[in-house]
């Protein structure tokens, strides 16, 4: 089973391996000393004197699945809060560190750990066996908080978990959206055998690309796939755009695709970092989606340009090659924590768990980090998920493999809303 | 058709990366006796190194050295590299690992390659990070139209290369001097040596090679291995050991045809499955795994054989069991433990203690199958995963405990499924066929959307007559009721697994262990006891995954897949798999469990914890194979026994004689009756040689008749023939009861028994319990259910009189292991007589006694005659043959070329040309001129 939870949760590689000419692993960690930076605004210090907040983050780190860049990003966004956002109302914002190896055994282990150190939120790095997290903290009184839900379990867990950007089921459905818009009729959609993927298919992307008066098929392949036979599976039906929804295989599936003849456009989910190891005539009609501005990005918004210092600054003394959008996913949920944290900690005070559970329900603002736009927990943007945000921005990449946003974004999904 | 045609090609590339692993693997165990399940994760790094090389960087697979810039590797200096890597890899597996559990259990090696694989998993994960990495094309691109199908051409260099080169393996395999010796070592070490090569020679070369000959084919394979991650990676093996089974684990050539056609029929199944309508729904998921391994199950199953023949491995070669005394203060006491550490405890470290008690039923399910009778299950987890999601399909529509006895018992059930292959296939290959079926289990029904949701899969907590026993409760992440639940079902299971191994069920259970060829001569129905075995072990194993699932409060299908069945063996194993207490250990250190959250808060591994516990399996299995329980055992009992008086020896059983100078004569009165066995035309058949050609005997109630013959006469294949271990045709009576379509077991049980050349004696018994066995068959099963009730129950009259006949009385405690020769043979002789036989065949039993012993023999051989028992004895040793048989039967070649009493026999002139010769013989006149009919014989 755990390679079907390798190969399920390995969506979140579209959504964290993120590197390269969005930052690779190799880069030269452009986000952490951008050219022409600005200097950091002065801020204010979390007062020492005051009992600590205590967080528990748990994150994929030690098993055959390391994200152990998250959690660098996420200790810096605590140290940026403390030493500059004045922490939580004054308090400073402590995290008890979990580490978790995608088994259901090390999530509930962290799990009865936040219970028993008191913490007031469970906030979530990237972790494959979160869903067995769900009845220690539901039990508890205690909420979960993340950038995005990896797993099944986490995404339908309304009322008890909370994610700040678009749910999986938006991203399904942009995908469908945008190819409709690039006059797709027939969608292949390839996706990693496992039940998730099944349940997704028929209850999101089937179901959406009959409302677009789509043709779709899906495909599953198990892991550790050869591309060149799945490929032909694919292309045997004869479509005329392919959505792939199989993570860090993409990076031999668009290949093997384009290799097979198809010219088609392909979605290759969030996985930039493909874009450097791979030829420009093969990126031709990729889409890339993208749920934050990333570092690399041109024409990021002057708002969202003082997110991007603090986090290079905050990052800088990080080793030269770790994965930026992985520390800039733990990064940003870090401050996701800490204002939530501030917002519910105004009202009432001292903070517990039942009054950030309490708290969370109706919390609403006008902006993320990374984001231009905002975010409302009273009510999930996808029906039957914890998202809280919504917009996925889809782009292409160029002769020189830059990322072009197409027209028209983020994608509006309100045809396809259940 | 084109494209059938075209998955055909692309089958065939995808055939060729799992070839190249199955040839690994096949020679492997050829040379080693090991199942290289790491033998995938062993390829990742040189695949790895060679990335890395065309990259410009030497990375090596060390954790703490740095990478050297090499710049632009020409490739096939980095293919060479690559694979100069994989050989060295291969020799320190050879050297560190491998060697030193050369005449290990095949268990230990199964734990060992289990490490191996953690390790490298770890040590690839830390060197070359977790990131999935595309592969680089290395054969030549583009694509060649076959037949009007466009082909890549990168596949096609690929097949060829693949085909070219094994087909070079296996003929230096077949044709070499080394080739032959490793074929020899796996058949037995000695005749290696003949080829004046030792096994280490042999050992290294074959780790070397196999590791070469992998890495090469999957270096250069290119994408066709897929993306290169070292989560996925290692899973690459599972077809490759479905393409080793097909070889059974032995041809070469067969091992490349097989993994070929796998390749091929799971790129026809995908090709159809994804793109035909017509195709069920339910039957997409994880089909292309789990379809070629069910036919290579199903094949192996009806190739297989329900008793291992002459020639085939039956040793057990597991520790000693360490049987539970059950003494009502020990279980109370161990009970008060538990309490106390569970009222002790709070928050994760009662989490922890509850969790290890769950745990050590799935580790408990592995030691009465595994320890107890020997078979080698990798799908306990899976087993316990099944019981999970009845539990939560079931949901609140039945009440607890029903529910949990519900789901426990459909885990049995899966079990007995499982089980069937176990009936015919024996040792490692049972291992992976058990891999198998976990993979099934958890691709079919685990993670079947048709049967588990993707989200919700919740447990109800339990509750007793209102009373809430549910797991946590508010902030309390522990409650005490659930503890004790959970412990109470411990305790009555560690009680009733306890008593089944000290009562019969036990006995059996070990006898089957220690030799499957001997049990089944006694009358053990084999297949029906395994089958009862993995019943009883699923629903243990089923207790623990729904004690599991409720403690988590919903089904966490990945906490029962393929690789945690993997670390629950392993860790069973190390911590003792032969002993409940092993079991209780192997529960505290399972993941969750007392020790885990010890470790996880107070030593901060982090991402080193991997790693340490890979290297911590291999060490542990180097430096203590009999496990953590085992050990303690057996250091207690070194200690007692330095403090207890000392044992006399094993008295010679021929003291009556060995004073006298010449045969002391028999007043033993034998009655000869009526015949009891007669056989018509008994043919046995191996492939195109007849070993045994139209052999017709008769023996009498109380008659000893010969049957002698020179060696390879087919004497042995005759009593194999009678007995139901041979195939062959003709009819065989007794008393009138026609047995020759009868099962062997069941011969025995109708009064057809016979003793063994080598002994084939129980070693895992006492020599009481050796003969007890033998008097406690039939009803297998419902025998489990008494036992675990009423355990202790007198021996029967009959096996007294068998141990005091053959004057085993003072050594009923020693294992036969402990006893001279002839004293073995008594017990092998007490064990047929115990069983209380109509007839009795005796295989060589004279063979190895000096003439002191043989005469004794000859005077047990007539008293147990005189109880009315037919006797038909085959032996060389003329002297017993000529001075105690009424009769002789001669055969050669397979026929028979003489019958009638001893005199005329030796005056034969066809015995005397083709076997006896001019030898002379001094019969003492005890048995000569016996005739057939009622007539008092003796003297």
């Amino acid at each position: 089973m755990r390679t079907s939870k390798i190969a399920a949760g390995i969506a979140f590689a579209a959504l964290l391996a993120v590197s390269s000419a969005c930052g690779s692993d190799d880069s030269d960690d452009s986000s952490a000393a951008p050219s022409g930076r600005a200097a950091l605004p002065s801020g204010t210090a979390a007062d020492g004197s005051m009992n600590p907040v205590t967080v528990g983050f748990h994150n994929l780190e030690g098993g055959s699945i390391s994200l152990a860049d998250v959690r660098l990003g996420f200790e810096a966004g605590v140290k940026y809060v403390n030493e500059h956002l004045g922490g939580v109302n004054g308090h400073p914002l402590k995290a008890i560190a979990c580490k978790t190896d995608g088994t259901p055994e090390a999530s509930v282990n962290c799990a009865n750990q936040f219970v028993e150190q008191k913490a007031v939120l469970a906030v979530q790095g990237a972790d494959f066996g979160a869903d067995a997290m769900l009845p220690v903290l539901k039990s508890a009184g205690l909420a979960e908080l993340g950038s995005f839900p990896l797993t099944p379990g986490m995404d339908t867990a309304v009322g008890d978990a909370y994610f700040m950007q678009g749910s999986a089921e938006e991203g399904y459905a942009a995908n469908l959206v945008q190819l409709k818009k690039l006059s797709a009729s027939k969608v292949a959609v390839v996706m990693v055998d496992n039940p998730t993927s099944h349940e997704t298919y028929d209850k999101v992307i089937s179901p959406a690309a009959v409302k677009l008066g789509l043709e779709t098929k899906v495909f599953y392949v198990p892991a550790q796939s050869d591309w060149t036979v799945q490929s032909a599976t694919v292309l045997a039906w004869g479509p005329d755009a392919i959505s792939t929804y199989v993570a860090a295989d993409a990076l031999a599936a668009v290949p093997a695709f384009r290799s097979a003849g198809f010219s088609g456009h392909i979605t290759a989910g969030s996985n930039t970092e493909i874009i450097p190891q791979l030829d420009p005539s093969v990126l031709d009609k990729v889409l890339f989606s993208a749920p934050y501005y990333l570092p690399e990005f041109a024409d990021i918004p002057a708002e969202v340009r003082g997110d991007i210092d603090a986090f290079a600054e905050y990052t800088s003394g990080l080793p030269k090659d770790g994965s930026v959008t992985q520390r800039q996913t733990g990064f940003y949920t870090a401050l996701m924590a800490a204002q939530l944290l501030r917002d519910v900690g105004t009202k009432t005070d001292p903070l517990t768990a039942e009054v950030v559970h309490a708290g969370v329900k109706t919390w609403k603002g006008d902006r993320q980090p990374f984001r231009t736009n905002g975010w409302d927990c009273s009510k999930p943007s996808w029906p039957g998920t914890t998202a809280c945000g919504t917009g996925n921005v889809y782009a292409t990449p160029g002769a020189d493999r830059t990322l072009a946003p197409l027209p028209d974004q983020p994608v509006d999904i309100s045809a396809v809303l259940p | 058709m084109s494209e059938i045609l075209l998955f055909l090609v692309l089958g065939l590339g995808v055939g060729a990366v799992y070839a190249a692993l199955t040839l690994g693997v096949v020679l492997t165990y050829q040379g080693t006796g090991m199942i290289n399940f790491a033998a995938a994760a062993m390829a990742a790094v040189p695949m790895y190194v060679y990335e890395e090389l065309r990259h410009g960087r030497l990375t090596l697979p060390v954790p703490w050295l740095p990478s050297f810039d090499v710049g632009e590797t020409p490739t096939w200096s980095a293919v060479a590299i690559a694979v100069a890597v994989a050989g060295l890899l291969g020799a320190l597996t050879e050297l560190a690992v491998s060697r030193p559990l050369r005449k290990a259990p095949p268990l230990a090696k199964v734990v060992a390659a289990v490490g191996i694989l953690l390790t490298l998993q770890a040590v690839v994960g830390l060197k070359y990070g977790t990131v999935p990495l595309l592969r680089s094309v290395t054969l030549p691109q583009g694509v060649v139209e076959l037949s009007g199908v466009n082909v890549a051409k990168d596949r096609l260099w690929l097949v060829g290369i693949t085909l070219v080169l094994s087909v070079a393996l296996a003929v230096w395999f077949k044709r070499s001097r080394m080739g032959l010796a490793i074929q020899a070592s796996a058949e037995n070490e000695r005749a290696a040596g003949f080829a004046r090569l030792s096994p280490n020679v042999t050992g290294l070369v074959t780790w070397t090679v196999s590791s070469m000959f992998t890495a090469l084919i999957l270096v250069l394979a290119g994408p066709a291995t897929g993306t290169l991650s070292p989560s996925t990676m290692p899973l690459l093996v599972v077809p490759a050991l479905a393409g080793a089974l097909v070889a059974r684990l032995s041809s070469l050539t067969v091992s490349l045809a097989g993994a070929l056609t796998l390749g091929v029929v799971q790129s026809e199944l995908q090709y159809l499955s994804q793109t035909k309508d017509w195709w069920p729904d339910w039957a997409k998921q994880g089909l292309t795994n789990v379809v070629p391994f069910v036919v290579i199950v199903v094949a192996l199953f009806v190739l297989g054989r329900a008793i291992p023949t002459r020639g085939d491995d039956v040793r057990s070669s597991l520790p000693a069991v360490l049987i539970p005394r059950n003494r009502p203060r020990t279980v109370a006491l161990w009970s008060a433990v538990g309490l106390a550490g569970l009222a002790l405890t709070s928050g994760t470290y009662r989490f922890g203690v509850i969790t290890s008690l769950a745990v050590s039923l799935i580790a408990l399910s592995l030691v009465l199958l595994t320890g107890m009778l020997g078979q080698i299950s990798l799908a306990q987890a899976a087993f316990a995963g099944v019981a999970g999601i009845v539990l939560s399909k079931l949901g609140d529509s039945v009440p607890f405990p029903l529910s949990l006895f519900i789901a426990a018992t459909l885990a049995a059930v899966a079990g007995v499924f499982v089980g069937i292959p176990a009936l015919r296939i024996r040792g490692a290959q049972l291992a992976v066929v058990t891999l198998a079926a976990a993979l099934t289990l958890q691709d079919f029904v685990i993670a079947n959307p048709k049967l588990v949701s993707a989200t919700a899969n919740l447990i109800p907590d339990p509750e007793i007559f209102g009373w809430d026993l549910s797991v946590r409760g508010g902030q309390s992440i522990a409650r005490l009721p659930f503890g004790v639940l959970v412990l109470v079902i411990v305790v009555v299971a560690f009680v009733c697994v306890g008593n089944l191994m000290r009562a019969g069920t036990g006995r059996t259970m070990l006898a089957i262990r220690s030799n499957e060829r001997a049990a089944a001569a006694i009358g053990i129905n084999v297949p029906r006891v395994k089958l009862a075995a993995f019943a009883a072990s699923s629903f243990l194993a089923g207790l623990g995954g729904g004690l599991i699932g409720y403690s988590r409060g919903q089904l966490s299908a990945e906490s029962f897949g393929v690789f945690i069945g993997l670390s629950f063996l392993a860790v069973a194993y190390l911590q003792g798999i032969t002993s409940v207490s092993g079991a209780l250990l192997a529960g505290i250190s399972a993941s969750l469990g007392v020790v885990y959250v010890f470790m996880d808060r107070n030593l901060h591994l982090g991402s080193y914890y991997m790693l340490i516990t890979g290297v911590s399996l291999i060490l542990t299995v180097l430096f203590n194979p009999i496990g953590i329980a085992g050990k303690t055992r057996s250091d207690y009992e070194k200690a007692r026994a330095r403090f207890a008086p000392r044992r006399s020896p094993a008295k010679p059983a021929v003291r009556a004689v060995e004073s006298g100078s010449g045969p002391a004569p028999v007043t033993t009165r034998r009655q000869i009756g009526d015949v009891t066995l007669s056989t018509r035309g008994i043919t046995v058949r191996y492939g195109g040689v007849e070993a045994v050609s139209n052999i017709d005997i008769e023996v009498r109630a109380g008659e000893i008749v010969g049957l002698i013959g020179p060696n390879g006469a087919g004497k042995t294949s005759f009593v194999d023939a009678l007995t139901g271990f041979a195939r062959s045709s003709g009819q065989v009576e007794l008393a009138g009861d026609r047995l020759d379509r009868r099962p062997a077991h069941d011969r025995a049980r109708r009064g057809l028994v016979r003793t063994w050349q080598a002994g084939e004696l129980f070693d895992d018994l006492t020599v009481a319990d050796n003969v007890r066995v033998a008097n406690e068959t039939g009803n297998e099963a419902l025998g489990m259910l008494r036992d675990i009730v009423r355990p202790s129950t007198p021996p029967a009259a009959a096996v007294e009189r068998a141990l005091a006949l053959m004057s085993l009385t003072d050594v009923e405690e020693r294992k036969p292991s402990e006893l001279p020769l002839g004293r073995q043979k008594a017990v092998g002789m007490a064990r047929a007589l115990a069983i209380e036989p109509r007839v009795l065949l005796l295989d060589e039993p004279a063979a190895g006694l000096d003439s002191a012993e043989s005469l004794a023999f000859g005077d047990q051989l007539r008293r147990i005659a005189g109880t009315g028992v037919g006797c038909l004895l085959i032996d060389h040793d003329m002297h017993l043959v000529m001075s105690v048989c009424d009769r002789v039967y001669v055969i050669e070649f397979g026929k028979q070329i003489a019958a009638g009493t001893p005199a005329a026999v030796r005056n034969d002139p066809r015995v005397l040309e083709s076997y006896l010769g001019s030898q002379s013989f001094e019969t003492a006149g005890v048995a000569a001129d016996a005739r057939a009919g009622r007539e008092e014989v003796g003297s």
